[in-house]
């Protein structure tokens, strides 16, 4: 009856920075979610999102974590899937369970072997996620400047 | 409170806010703002820092923080004490403790569970 609470489940993986204050906030593997979503605390995610996220501190889509739309995050730590744009102001993280179909806009970007990647990254691109969302066209313009 | 109880409760921590559409088929207990509809199978608990601003569908609902819109709920809904609720409720069972704020109407229905077109035979000649 004991509950897997937590050392069985993965750790959430702080990345440096954050003295995690108490347990992140987990939403499960039976959420869904259709909109938008905005975040000032450390979140592991394991439901389902179509739609933006859009985060301030620490964001991991964990492995039953499906998100179709951009994130947007200080860190962002993959573990699950995602259809869409990740920009983060510190470092992205892709773990081996992960599939991310997208670009990858971040100082930082980790690909761990195993992982399945398709799309671009953009390591010269910090701070665009702070200051303001990046346009559509300044992002085609991105890739486009790229090719 | 009663948090030290671990239960697999899925918490929309306080500094969350979410606009759209909420489905979830786990216990999950709302202290941000959910904007929107939600479609939810099991107990929905709305923390005292919570706030929603949607339509609520529940096994059951209980409520400490802020719900605006109509709830309804197949088993039952407790507000409580730090509630403040505008909006129509609807369920089997209902409770409503003193010193909650609450605006709206509220409808006893104990076949609320089935939410297709029943027809009620409740008149037999």
């Amino acid at each position: 009856m004991s509950k897997g609470f937590g050392d069985s489940k993965m750790a959430p993986p702080t990345p440096a920075a954050q003295p995690a204050q108490g347990a992140p906030c987990v939403l499960g593997p039976t959420l869904h979610f259709k909109g938008e979503l905005y975040g000032e605390e450390d979140l592991e995610f394991q439901g389902q999102i179509e739609g933006s996220i859009e985060h301030t501190r620490s964001l991991s889509i964990g492995k039953e974590g499906g998100v179709k739309g951009n994130i947007r995050a200080k860190f962002v730590i993959v573990e699950g899937k995602v259809d869409g744009d990740i920009y983060a102001t510190e470092s992205v993280s892709i773990r081996q369970s992960a599939r991310v179909n997208g670009n990858i806009f971040a100082p930082r970007v980790g690909i761990a072997d195993g992982a399945h990647f398709t799309g671009r990254i953009d390591m010269n691109h910090k701070g665009a996620a702070v200051n303001k969302p990046l346009t559509e066209p300044q992002a085609e313009r991105l890739l486009a400047s790229g090719s | 409170m009663s948090t030290a109880s671990s239960e697999r409760t899925s918490v929309f921590g306080p500094t969350l806010r979410f606009k759209g559409e909420l489905k979830a088929q786990e216990d999950l207990k709302v202290e941000g703002r959910i904007e929107g509809t939600i479609q939810h199978q099991q107990r929905l608990h709305v923390g005292q820092k919570g706030e929603v601003v949607a339509t609520v569908n529940a096994a059951s609902i209980d409520v400490d923080g802020r719900v605006q819109g109509d709830m309804v709920a197949k088993k039952s809904i407790k507000v409580s004490q730090s509630a403040v609720v505008r909006g129509n409720i609807r369920a089997p069972s209902v409770s409503i403790t003193e010193g909650a704020n609450f605006n709206g109407g509220v409808t006893m229905e104990s076949n609320a569970g089935s939410s297709g077109p029943s027809t009620p035979g409740a008149s037999s000649r």
